[in-house]
Protein backbone atom coordinates (compact mmCIF):
# COMPACT_ATOMS: atom_id res chain seq x y z
CA UNK A 1 0.00 0.00 0.00
CA UNK A 2 2.70 2.28 0.87
CA UNK A 3 4.16 1.98 -3.03
CA UNK A 4 1.08 2.72 -4.30
CA UNK A 5 1.11 5.96 -2.62
CA UNK A 6 3.93 6.67 -3.33
CA UNK A 7 3.63 5.79 -7.17
CA UNK A 8 0.29 8.02 -7.11
CA UNK A 9 2.54 10.80 -5.38
CA UNK A 10 5.25 10.95 -7.51
CA UNK A 11 2.86 10.80 -10.62
CA UNK A 12 0.86 14.18 -9.24
CA UNK A 13 4.04 15.53 -8.18
CA UNK A 14 5.43 15.35 -12.31
CA UNK A 15 2.36 16.25 -13.65
CA UNK A 16 1.81 19.07 -11.50
CA UNK A 17 5.48 20.14 -12.01
CA UNK A 18 5.11 20.10 -15.64
CA UNK A 19 1.90 22.02 -15.53
CA UNK A 20 3.86 24.88 -13.40
CA UNK A 21 6.76 25.22 -15.36
CA UNK A 22 4.60 26.00 -18.33
CA UNK A 23 2.63 28.52 -16.65
CA UNK A 24 5.91 29.84 -15.48
CA UNK A 25 7.06 30.65 -19.23
CA UNK A 26 4.04 32.86 -19.88
CA UNK A 27 5.98 35.92 -18.76
CA UNK A 28 3.76 38.76 -20.73
CA UNK A 29 6.41 41.48 -21.31
CA UNK A 30 8.45 38.76 -23.55
CA UNK A 31 8.16 38.00 -27.32
CA UNK A 32 10.02 35.56 -28.96
CA UNK A 33 10.21 35.31 -32.32
CA UNK A 34 11.57 32.58 -34.28
CA UNK A 35 14.36 33.83 -37.44
CA UNK A 36 15.15 31.43 -40.39
CA UNK A 37 18.13 31.40 -42.74
CA UNK A 38 17.12 32.31 -46.48
CA UNK A 39 16.81 35.44 -48.13
CA UNK A 40 12.83 35.12 -48.34
CA UNK A 41 13.21 36.04 -44.80
CA UNK A 42 15.44 39.12 -45.23
CA UNK A 43 12.69 41.07 -43.75
CA UNK A 44 12.83 39.78 -40.50
CA UNK A 45 16.76 40.34 -40.55
CA UNK A 46 16.24 44.02 -40.94
CA UNK A 47 13.23 43.93 -38.74
CA UNK A 48 15.48 42.36 -36.22
CA UNK A 49 18.84 44.90 -36.69
CA UNK A 50 16.85 48.09 -37.46
CA UNK A 51 14.91 47.39 -34.10
CA UNK A 52 11.43 48.27 -35.50
CA UNK A 53 9.66 45.79 -32.82
CA UNK A 54 12.07 47.40 -29.71
CA UNK A 55 11.18 50.54 -30.83
CA UNK A 56 7.19 50.60 -30.61
CA UNK A 57 7.00 48.36 -28.02
CA UNK A 58 9.67 49.68 -24.73
CA UNK A 59 8.04 47.56 -22.39
CA UNK A 60 9.04 44.39 -24.38
CA UNK A 61 11.87 41.98 -24.56
CA UNK A 62 12.23 41.02 -27.82
CA UNK A 63 14.11 37.66 -28.00
CA UNK A 64 15.37 36.20 -31.09
CA UNK A 65 15.87 32.26 -31.54
CA UNK A 66 17.12 30.16 -34.49
CA UNK A 67 15.00 26.86 -35.02
CA UNK A 68 16.01 24.16 -36.76
CA UNK A 69 12.81 23.08 -39.21
CA UNK A 70 8.95 24.49 -39.21
CA UNK A 71 8.33 21.05 -37.38
CA UNK A 72 10.78 22.75 -34.32
CA UNK A 73 8.26 26.22 -34.80
CA UNK A 74 5.26 24.00 -34.54
CA UNK A 75 6.58 22.18 -31.36
CA UNK A 76 8.03 25.42 -29.99
CA UNK A 77 4.74 26.94 -30.11
CA UNK A 78 3.01 24.29 -28.42
CA UNK A 79 5.17 24.16 -25.83
CA UNK A 80 4.65 27.89 -24.94
CA UNK A 81 8.43 28.58 -25.71
CA UNK A 82 7.77 30.59 -28.97
CA UNK A 83 4.98 33.61 -30.64
CA UNK A 84 5.74 34.07 -33.44
CA UNK A 85 7.18 32.25 -36.08
CA UNK A 86 7.85 32.51 -40.19
CA UNK A 87 7.05 29.46 -42.58
CA UNK A 88 5.43 28.20 -45.71
CA UNK A 89 1.78 27.86 -45.90
CA UNK A 90 1.67 24.18 -45.69
CA UNK A 91 3.20 23.58 -43.15
CA UNK A 92 1.18 26.42 -40.76
CA UNK A 93 -1.67 24.39 -42.45
CA UNK A 94 -0.79 21.00 -41.02
CA UNK A 95 -0.51 22.50 -38.06
CA UNK A 96 -3.69 24.27 -37.49
CA UNK A 97 -5.58 21.45 -38.86
CA UNK A 98 -4.01 19.45 -36.00
CA UNK A 99 -5.95 21.69 -33.60
CA UNK A 100 -3.24 24.53 -33.19
CA UNK A 101 -4.39 27.65 -32.52
CA UNK A 102 -2.61 30.13 -34.53
CA UNK A 103 -3.03 32.21 -37.57
CA UNK A 104 -1.41 34.09 -40.19
CA UNK A 105 -0.77 37.80 -39.47
CA UNK A 106 1.32 38.82 -42.34
CA UNK A 107 2.64 37.68 -45.65
CA UNK A 108 6.57 38.12 -45.35
CA UNK A 109 7.93 37.13 -49.05
CA UNK A 110 6.95 35.27 -52.58
CA UNK A 111 10.02 33.79 -54.20
CA UNK A 112 11.18 31.23 -57.31
CA UNK A 113 10.90 28.11 -56.33
CA UNK A 114 12.54 25.11 -58.28
CA UNK A 115 13.51 21.80 -58.62
CA UNK A 116 16.90 21.20 -60.08
CA UNK A 117 18.87 18.63 -61.28
CA UNK A 118 22.47 17.19 -61.69
CA UNK A 119 21.41 15.14 -64.70
CA UNK A 120 20.97 16.78 -68.04
CA UNK A 121 19.05 14.32 -69.76
CA UNK A 122 16.34 15.10 -67.23
CA UNK A 123 14.11 18.22 -69.04
CA UNK A 124 10.83 16.94 -67.11
CA UNK A 125 8.82 15.09 -64.64
CA UNK A 126 8.62 12.39 -66.89
CA UNK A 127 12.27 11.75 -67.45
CA UNK A 128 12.82 10.77 -63.48
CA UNK A 129 13.56 7.79 -62.84
CA UNK A 130 12.11 5.35 -60.20
CA UNK A 131 15.96 5.28 -58.63
CA UNK A 132 16.37 8.73 -58.54
CA UNK A 133 16.37 10.28 -54.67
CA UNK A 134 14.66 13.75 -55.17
CA UNK A 135 16.11 15.71 -51.95
CA UNK A 136 13.62 18.46 -50.04
CA UNK A 137 13.67 19.93 -46.59
CA UNK A 138 10.93 17.30 -45.38
CA UNK A 139 7.61 15.58 -46.05
CA UNK A 140 4.79 18.54 -46.14
CA UNK A 141 7.02 21.33 -46.76
CA UNK A 142 6.23 23.72 -49.47
CA UNK A 143 8.79 22.47 -51.83
CA UNK A 144 6.72 18.55 -50.85
CA UNK A 145 3.68 20.14 -51.81
CA UNK A 146 4.67 21.71 -55.08
CA UNK A 147 6.18 18.70 -55.93
CA UNK A 148 3.07 17.00 -55.49
CA UNK A 149 0.97 19.66 -57.40
CA UNK A 150 3.27 19.01 -60.27
CA UNK A 151 3.07 15.47 -59.95
CA UNK A 152 -0.62 15.19 -59.97
CA UNK A 153 -0.57 17.52 -63.39
CA UNK A 154 1.87 15.20 -64.64
CA UNK A 155 0.84 11.99 -63.41
CA UNK A 156 -2.21 12.23 -62.03
CA UNK A 157 -0.72 11.15 -58.69
CA UNK A 158 0.20 13.57 -56.24
CA UNK A 159 1.93 11.25 -54.39
CA UNK A 160 3.55 9.84 -57.37
CA UNK A 161 7.67 10.67 -56.08
CA UNK A 162 6.85 10.27 -52.55
CA UNK A 163 9.07 7.15 -51.97
CA UNK A 164 11.68 8.86 -53.26
CA UNK A 165 12.13 11.60 -51.08
CA UNK A 166 15.17 12.38 -48.95
CA UNK A 167 14.84 14.59 -46.38
CA UNK A 168 18.20 17.10 -46.70
CA UNK A 169 18.16 20.67 -45.55
CA UNK A 170 19.29 22.96 -47.67
CA UNK A 171 22.86 23.21 -48.25
CA UNK A 172 23.21 19.26 -47.81
CA UNK A 173 20.81 18.94 -50.86
CA UNK A 174 22.94 20.98 -53.22
CA UNK A 175 26.02 19.50 -51.94
CA UNK A 176 24.08 16.10 -52.22
CA UNK A 177 23.45 17.06 -56.07
CA UNK A 178 26.95 18.24 -56.44
CA UNK A 179 28.54 15.53 -55.39
CA UNK A 180 26.23 13.45 -58.37
CA UNK A 181 25.42 10.53 -55.71
CA UNK A 182 21.93 8.80 -55.34
CA UNK A 183 20.55 12.45 -55.17
CA UNK A 184 19.38 13.68 -58.85
CA UNK A 185 17.28 16.36 -58.11
CA UNK A 186 16.68 18.85 -54.95
CA UNK A 187 13.88 20.84 -54.26
CA UNK A 188 14.95 24.29 -53.50
CA UNK A 189 14.98 27.69 -52.74
CA UNK A 190 16.85 30.56 -52.42
CA UNK A 191 19.64 31.57 -52.20
CA UNK A 192 20.38 27.95 -53.15
CA UNK A 193 18.53 27.59 -56.08
CA UNK A 194 20.39 30.67 -57.27
CA UNK A 195 23.66 29.19 -56.51
CA UNK A 196 22.59 26.08 -57.87
CA UNK A 197 21.42 27.40 -60.99
CA UNK A 198 25.28 29.21 -61.48
CA UNK A 199 26.66 25.39 -61.86
CA UNK A 200 27.17 24.31 -65.25
CA UNK A 201 25.95 21.11 -64.16
CA UNK A 202 23.00 21.76 -62.85
CA UNK A 203 19.78 22.65 -64.73
CA UNK A 204 16.24 23.55 -63.53
CA UNK A 205 13.56 20.87 -64.34
CA UNK A 206 10.20 22.84 -63.23
CA UNK A 207 9.57 26.34 -61.33
CA UNK A 208 7.28 26.49 -58.20
CA UNK A 209 5.16 28.82 -60.49
CA UNK A 210 4.85 26.33 -63.31
CA UNK A 211 4.19 23.20 -60.47
CA UNK A 212 1.47 25.76 -58.62
CA UNK A 213 0.14 27.07 -61.63
CA UNK A 214 0.66 30.89 -60.59
CA UNK A 215 1.44 33.32 -57.62
CA UNK A 216 2.00 32.41 -54.52
CA UNK A 217 3.32 33.16 -51.31
CA UNK A 218 6.58 31.68 -50.29
CA UNK A 219 6.91 32.59 -46.55
CA UNK A 220 4.13 33.68 -43.96
CA UNK A 221 3.96 35.09 -40.70
CA UNK A 222 1.81 33.27 -38.10
CA UNK A 223 1.04 34.11 -34.40
CA UNK A 224 -1.08 32.39 -31.32
CA UNK A 225 -4.74 33.55 -30.52
CA UNK A 226 -3.13 33.83 -26.85
CA UNK A 227 -0.53 36.31 -28.57
CA UNK A 228 -3.19 38.02 -30.67
CA UNK A 229 -5.39 38.97 -27.78
CA UNK A 230 -2.45 41.59 -26.73
CA UNK A 231 -3.48 44.26 -29.13
CA UNK A 232 -0.58 46.34 -28.80
CA UNK A 233 1.86 43.74 -29.03
CA UNK A 234 0.34 42.15 -32.30
CA UNK A 235 -0.02 45.81 -33.74
CA UNK A 236 3.24 46.70 -33.31
CA UNK A 237 4.16 42.92 -34.71
CA UNK A 238 2.28 43.78 -38.28
CA UNK A 239 3.35 46.93 -38.47
CA UNK A 240 6.93 45.88 -37.66
CA UNK A 241 6.95 43.47 -40.61
CA UNK A 242 5.28 46.29 -43.00
CA UNK A 243 7.79 48.74 -41.81
CA UNK A 244 11.05 46.24 -42.73
CA UNK A 245 9.25 45.43 -45.93
CA UNK A 246 9.26 49.49 -46.72
CA UNK A 247 12.78 49.76 -45.39
CA UNK A 248 14.42 47.54 -48.24
CA UNK A 249 12.39 49.25 -50.59
CA UNK A 250 13.52 52.12 -49.81
CA UNK A 251 17.33 51.79 -49.00
CA UNK A 252 18.61 49.35 -50.91
CA UNK A 253 21.68 49.90 -49.96
CA UNK A 254 21.41 49.88 -46.15
CA UNK A 255 19.26 46.66 -46.54
CA UNK A 256 22.73 45.45 -48.34
CA UNK A 257 24.92 46.11 -45.43
CA UNK A 258 22.94 44.79 -42.97
CA UNK A 259 22.05 41.35 -45.33
CA UNK A 260 25.30 40.87 -45.47
CA UNK A 261 26.11 40.18 -41.59
CA UNK A 262 23.64 37.64 -42.66
CA UNK A 263 24.61 36.28 -45.74
CA UNK A 264 28.54 35.20 -46.73
CA UNK A 265 28.02 36.75 -50.25
CA UNK A 266 29.84 39.11 -51.49
CA UNK A 267 27.78 42.67 -51.94
CA UNK A 268 26.88 42.76 -55.78
CA UNK A 269 25.81 39.27 -55.28
CA UNK A 270 23.17 39.49 -52.60
CA UNK A 271 21.97 42.75 -54.23
CA UNK A 272 21.60 40.70 -57.76
CA UNK A 273 19.75 37.82 -55.30
CA UNK A 274 17.72 40.58 -52.68
CA UNK A 275 16.54 42.38 -55.89
CA UNK A 276 17.17 41.27 -59.37
CA UNK A 277 16.14 37.84 -58.89
CA UNK A 278 12.31 37.47 -58.75
CA UNK A 279 11.93 37.62 -54.82
CA UNK A 280 8.67 40.21 -53.74
CA UNK A 281 8.79 41.17 -50.34
CA UNK A 282 5.07 41.74 -49.62
CA UNK A 283 2.62 41.52 -46.57
CA UNK A 284 0.33 40.37 -49.12
CA UNK A 285 -0.89 36.72 -49.05
CA UNK A 286 -1.48 34.85 -52.16
CA UNK A 287 -2.14 31.31 -52.84
CA UNK A 288 -3.86 30.58 -49.76
CA UNK A 289 -6.67 28.68 -51.06
CA UNK A 290 -5.18 27.13 -53.71
CA UNK A 291 -3.14 24.93 -50.89
CA UNK A 292 -6.15 24.58 -48.60
CA UNK A 293 -7.87 22.83 -52.23
CA UNK A 294 -5.22 20.75 -53.14
CA UNK A 295 -4.19 19.25 -49.37
CA UNK A 296 -7.80 18.45 -48.80
CA UNK A 297 -8.09 16.77 -51.45
CA UNK A 298 -5.21 14.89 -50.98
CA UNK A 299 -6.15 14.72 -47.44
CA UNK A 300 -3.09 16.08 -46.03
CA UNK A 301 -5.45 18.22 -43.97
CA UNK A 302 -8.79 16.44 -42.41
CA UNK A 303 -11.01 19.12 -41.51
CA UNK A 304 -12.41 21.88 -44.05
CA UNK A 305 -10.65 25.62 -43.64
CA UNK A 306 -12.00 28.70 -43.82
CA UNK A 307 -9.79 31.28 -44.91
CA UNK A 308 -10.91 33.62 -43.11
CA UNK A 309 -10.43 31.73 -39.41
CA UNK A 310 -6.74 31.80 -40.64
CA UNK A 311 -5.62 34.88 -42.22
CA UNK A 312 -5.83 37.66 -39.77
CA UNK B 1 6.16 -12.43 -7.83
CA UNK B 2 2.27 -12.11 -7.21
CA UNK B 3 2.42 -9.09 -5.35
CA UNK B 4 4.68 -7.42 -8.17
CA UNK B 5 2.35 -8.20 -11.08
CA UNK B 6 -0.34 -6.34 -8.78
CA UNK B 7 1.66 -3.36 -8.80
CA UNK B 8 2.16 -3.55 -12.39
CA UNK B 9 -0.93 -4.02 -13.07
CA UNK B 10 -2.08 -0.85 -10.23
CA UNK B 11 0.43 0.92 -12.23
CA UNK B 12 -0.75 0.54 -15.40
CA UNK B 13 -3.94 1.49 -15.04
CA UNK B 14 -3.12 4.74 -12.78
CA UNK B 15 -1.10 5.67 -15.81
CA UNK B 16 -4.29 5.37 -18.28
CA UNK B 17 -6.13 7.02 -15.20
CA UNK B 18 -3.83 9.99 -15.43
CA UNK B 19 -3.75 10.25 -19.14
CA UNK B 20 -7.26 10.41 -19.90
CA UNK B 21 -7.71 12.32 -16.88
CA UNK B 22 -5.11 15.13 -18.50
CA UNK B 23 -7.17 14.78 -21.87
CA UNK B 24 -10.49 14.87 -20.35
CA UNK B 25 -9.66 18.27 -18.60
CA UNK B 26 -7.78 19.65 -21.10
CA UNK B 27 -4.82 20.21 -19.19
CA UNK B 28 -2.85 20.22 -22.39
CA UNK B 29 -3.79 20.66 -26.18
CA UNK B 30 -4.81 17.73 -27.82
CA UNK B 31 -1.88 17.99 -30.58
CA UNK B 32 0.75 17.27 -27.32
CA UNK B 33 -1.27 15.27 -25.37
CA UNK B 34 -4.13 12.90 -27.37
CA UNK B 35 -6.63 10.68 -25.82
CA UNK B 36 -5.60 7.09 -25.49
CA UNK B 37 -7.99 5.68 -27.65
CA UNK B 38 -7.40 7.85 -30.57
CA UNK B 39 -3.64 6.56 -30.12
CA UNK B 40 -5.16 3.00 -29.99
CA UNK B 41 -7.34 4.09 -33.37
CA UNK B 42 -3.99 4.81 -35.36
CA UNK B 43 -1.80 1.93 -34.12
CA UNK B 44 -4.85 -0.38 -35.68
CA UNK B 45 -5.28 2.16 -38.41
CA UNK B 46 -1.85 1.91 -39.45
CA UNK B 47 -1.10 -1.88 -38.61
CA UNK B 48 -4.24 -1.95 -41.11
CA UNK B 49 -3.04 0.44 -44.00
CA UNK B 50 -0.32 -1.48 -43.93
CA UNK B 51 1.78 1.72 -43.24
CA UNK B 52 3.20 0.79 -39.62
CA UNK B 53 2.71 -3.18 -40.42
CA UNK B 54 5.49 -2.59 -43.34
CA UNK B 55 8.04 -0.33 -40.99
CA UNK B 56 7.61 -2.58 -38.26
CA UNK B 57 8.73 -5.97 -40.72
CA UNK B 58 11.51 -3.60 -42.57
CA UNK B 59 13.07 -2.89 -39.24
CA UNK B 60 13.19 -6.40 -38.02
CA UNK B 61 14.03 -7.43 -41.29
CA UNK B 62 16.37 -4.67 -41.43
CA UNK B 63 17.98 -5.81 -38.05
CA UNK B 64 17.90 -9.61 -38.83
CA UNK B 65 20.30 -8.90 -41.53
CA UNK B 66 22.62 -6.80 -39.61
CA UNK B 67 23.11 -9.50 -36.93
CA UNK B 68 23.30 -12.07 -39.98
CA UNK B 69 26.39 -10.11 -41.42
CA UNK B 70 27.34 -9.11 -37.78
CA UNK B 71 27.84 -12.66 -36.56
CA UNK B 72 29.88 -13.74 -39.47
CA UNK B 73 32.24 -11.38 -39.81
CA UNK B 74 32.74 -11.29 -35.89
CA UNK B 75 32.98 -14.95 -35.93
CA UNK B 76 36.01 -14.57 -38.60
CA UNK B 77 37.45 -12.06 -36.98
CA UNK B 78 37.70 -14.30 -33.68
CA UNK B 79 38.68 -17.49 -35.51
CA UNK B 80 41.78 -15.31 -37.21
CA UNK B 81 42.63 -13.80 -33.61
CA UNK B 82 42.84 -16.88 -32.47
CA UNK B 83 45.24 -18.27 -34.90
CA UNK B 84 48.08 -15.37 -34.03
CA UNK B 85 48.75 -13.17 -31.49
CA UNK B 86 49.39 -10.58 -33.14
CA UNK B 87 45.94 -10.62 -35.05
CA UNK B 88 44.83 -10.66 -31.96
CA UNK B 89 46.45 -7.72 -30.76
CA UNK B 90 45.30 -5.86 -33.97
CA UNK B 91 41.84 -6.92 -33.41
CA UNK B 92 42.18 -5.65 -29.87
CA UNK B 93 43.69 -2.09 -31.17
CA UNK B 94 40.66 -2.01 -34.00
CA UNK B 95 37.89 -2.61 -31.58
CA UNK B 96 39.23 -0.18 -29.25
CA UNK B 97 39.29 2.49 -31.86
CA UNK B 98 35.92 1.49 -33.24
CA UNK B 99 33.76 0.23 -30.44
CA UNK B 100 33.62 3.62 -28.54
CA UNK B 101 31.73 5.34 -31.97
CA UNK B 102 28.01 5.44 -31.91
CA UNK B 103 26.74 4.29 -35.03
CA UNK B 104 25.02 7.65 -35.58
CA UNK B 105 28.41 9.26 -35.76
CA UNK B 106 29.66 7.86 -38.62
CA UNK B 107 26.52 8.21 -40.72
CA UNK B 108 27.20 11.20 -42.37
CA UNK B 109 30.97 9.45 -43.37
CA UNK B 110 28.84 6.70 -44.57
CA UNK B 111 26.35 8.42 -46.52
CA UNK B 112 29.15 9.78 -48.58
CA UNK B 113 30.74 6.47 -49.04
CA UNK B 114 27.55 4.66 -49.82
CA UNK B 115 25.47 6.95 -50.80
CA UNK B 116 21.55 7.02 -49.24
CA UNK B 117 19.44 4.12 -48.83
CA UNK B 118 19.41 0.72 -46.87
CA UNK B 119 23.36 0.09 -47.64
CA UNK B 120 24.33 3.17 -45.61
CA UNK B 121 21.40 2.13 -43.24
CA UNK B 122 23.08 -1.25 -43.19
CA UNK B 123 27.07 -0.35 -42.71
CA UNK B 124 25.58 1.83 -39.59
CA UNK B 125 23.24 -0.91 -38.38
CA UNK B 126 26.40 -3.18 -38.49
CA UNK B 127 29.18 -1.04 -37.06
CA UNK B 128 27.01 -0.56 -34.10
CA UNK B 129 26.61 -4.71 -33.67
CA UNK B 130 29.56 -6.11 -34.81
CA UNK B 131 31.86 -4.76 -31.77
CA UNK B 132 30.27 -5.99 -28.96
CA UNK B 133 29.57 -8.85 -30.34
CA UNK B 134 33.44 -9.42 -31.45
CA UNK B 135 33.88 -8.74 -28.13
CA UNK B 136 31.60 -11.21 -26.21
CA UNK B 137 32.74 -13.88 -28.43
CA UNK B 138 36.49 -13.14 -28.09
CA UNK B 139 35.91 -13.21 -24.74
CA UNK B 140 33.82 -16.38 -24.44
CA UNK B 141 36.52 -18.38 -26.98
CA UNK B 142 39.48 -17.69 -24.64
CA UNK B 143 37.08 -18.82 -21.46
CA UNK B 144 36.39 -21.92 -23.41
CA UNK B 145 39.84 -22.30 -24.73
CA UNK B 146 41.21 -22.17 -20.65
CA UNK B 147 38.85 -24.96 -19.60
CA UNK B 148 38.20 -26.91 -22.53
CA UNK B 149 41.92 -26.88 -24.35
CA UNK B 150 43.19 -29.83 -22.52
CA UNK B 151 40.16 -31.92 -23.44
CA UNK B 152 40.43 -31.28 -26.87
CA UNK B 153 44.62 -32.41 -26.85
CA UNK B 154 43.92 -35.69 -24.73
CA UNK B 155 40.48 -36.91 -26.86
CA UNK B 156 42.87 -35.82 -29.95
CA UNK B 157 40.02 -33.92 -31.46
CA UNK B 158 40.52 -33.02 -35.40
CA UNK B 159 39.85 -29.42 -36.01
CA UNK B 160 36.70 -29.32 -37.24
CA UNK B 161 35.45 -30.94 -33.85
CA UNK B 162 37.13 -28.62 -32.43
CA UNK B 163 35.21 -25.56 -33.85
CA UNK B 164 32.10 -27.09 -33.91
CA UNK B 165 31.68 -28.99 -30.11
CA UNK B 166 34.03 -26.91 -27.92
CA UNK B 167 34.12 -23.43 -29.67
CA UNK B 168 30.83 -22.83 -31.30
CA UNK B 169 28.81 -25.37 -28.88
CA UNK B 170 30.75 -23.99 -26.15
CA UNK B 171 30.62 -20.12 -26.83
CA UNK B 172 26.77 -19.75 -27.40
CA UNK B 173 26.04 -18.41 -23.72
CA UNK B 174 28.61 -15.50 -24.98
CA UNK B 175 26.92 -15.81 -28.48
CA UNK B 176 23.45 -14.79 -26.86
CA UNK B 177 24.94 -11.98 -24.86
CA UNK B 178 26.45 -10.72 -28.35
CA UNK B 179 23.16 -11.10 -29.43
CA UNK B 180 21.36 -9.34 -27.17
CA UNK B 181 23.78 -6.22 -26.92
CA UNK B 182 24.05 -6.03 -30.56
CA UNK B 183 20.62 -6.10 -31.19
CA UNK B 184 20.25 -3.15 -28.84
CA UNK B 185 22.66 -1.34 -29.83
CA UNK B 186 21.75 -1.98 -33.47
CA UNK B 187 17.90 -1.01 -32.34
CA UNK B 188 19.04 2.29 -31.56
CA UNK B 189 21.12 3.08 -34.59
CA UNK B 190 18.36 2.02 -37.24
CA UNK B 191 16.01 4.09 -35.40
CA UNK B 192 17.64 7.00 -35.01
CA UNK B 193 19.23 6.77 -38.59
CA UNK B 194 16.44 6.69 -40.11
CA UNK B 195 14.91 9.99 -37.91
CA UNK B 196 17.81 11.99 -38.06
CA UNK B 197 19.13 11.66 -41.38
CA UNK B 198 15.41 11.26 -42.58
CA UNK B 199 16.85 8.39 -44.90
CA UNK B 200 13.73 6.80 -46.72
CA UNK B 201 13.67 4.26 -49.77
CA UNK B 202 10.94 1.98 -51.23
CA UNK B 203 10.55 0.60 -47.89
CA UNK B 204 11.19 3.07 -44.82
CA UNK B 205 11.38 1.97 -40.76
CA UNK B 206 10.15 2.63 -37.77
CA UNK B 207 12.75 5.74 -37.39
CA UNK B 208 11.60 7.29 -40.88
CA UNK B 209 7.74 6.44 -39.33
CA UNK B 210 8.04 8.39 -36.44
CA UNK B 211 9.87 11.35 -38.70
CA UNK B 212 6.42 11.64 -40.71
CA UNK B 213 4.07 11.61 -37.78
CA UNK B 214 6.61 14.66 -36.57
CA UNK B 215 6.62 16.14 -40.10
CA UNK B 216 2.77 16.20 -40.47
CA UNK B 217 2.03 17.01 -36.81
CA UNK B 218 0.00 13.87 -35.91
CA UNK B 219 0.42 12.83 -32.34
CA UNK B 220 -1.78 10.18 -32.02
CA UNK B 221 0.35 8.43 -34.51
CA UNK B 222 3.52 9.69 -32.83
CA UNK B 223 2.58 8.08 -29.45
CA UNK B 224 1.34 5.01 -32.39
CA UNK B 225 5.17 4.69 -33.52
CA UNK B 226 6.13 4.93 -29.99
CA UNK B 227 4.16 1.96 -28.81
CA UNK B 228 5.52 0.05 -32.14
CA UNK B 229 8.97 0.55 -31.45
CA UNK B 230 8.26 -0.65 -27.70
CA UNK B 231 6.37 -3.67 -28.90
CA UNK B 232 9.00 -4.52 -30.91
CA UNK B 233 11.82 -4.12 -28.12
CA UNK B 234 9.41 -6.17 -25.57
CA UNK B 235 8.74 -8.91 -27.60
CA UNK B 236 12.34 -9.45 -28.92
CA UNK B 237 14.49 -8.88 -25.40
CA UNK B 238 11.50 -10.82 -23.38
CA UNK B 239 9.95 -13.34 -25.07
CA UNK B 240 12.68 -13.92 -28.03
CA UNK B 241 15.90 -13.78 -25.70
CA UNK B 242 14.58 -15.18 -22.89
CA UNK B 243 13.33 -18.05 -24.41
CA UNK B 244 16.76 -19.16 -26.43
CA UNK B 245 18.26 -18.67 -23.30
CA UNK B 246 15.84 -20.93 -21.64
CA UNK B 247 16.57 -23.67 -24.23
CA UNK B 248 20.45 -22.73 -23.75
CA UNK B 249 19.98 -22.74 -20.41
CA UNK B 250 18.87 -26.59 -19.79
CA UNK B 251 22.01 -27.70 -21.64
CA UNK B 252 24.41 -25.59 -20.53
CA UNK B 253 23.47 -25.74 -16.64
Amino acid sequence: MKRIVAIILVMILVIASVGCSKSDEETKEKIVIAEQFGLAYAPLQIMKEKGFLDESLPNYQIEWVKLGNTAAIREAILADALDVGFLGIPPFLIGYDKGMEWGIFTGLSSAPLGLVSNDSEIKGLEDIKRTDRIALPQPGSIQHILLSMAAEKTFGQADYFDQQLVTMKHPDGMNALLSQGDVRLHYTSPPFLFEELKEESLSLVVDGETCFGGDFTFIVGMTTETFKEDQKAYDALVQGVEEAVLFMKDHPDETIDILSKYYDYDLDTLKNYVYEQNIVYSTEVKGLESFIDFMTKNELIEQPIQTEAILW
Amino acid sequence: MVRTKWHRLIFMILLIVFWEGAVQLKFYNPALLPSISLIIESFIKGLISGELSRAIFYSLLVIAKGLSISFAIASALVLLSRAKAWLDDLLTLVMTIAHPLPGIAILPLVILWFGIGEKAILFVVVHSMLWPIVLTLREGVIRLHQQYARIGTAFNLTLKKRIYHLYFMGSMPSLLTGAKMGWSRGWRAFISAEMVFGIVGERSGLGWYLFEQRVYFDAPGLYAGLIAIIMCGVLIEKVLFEKIEKGIGLRWS
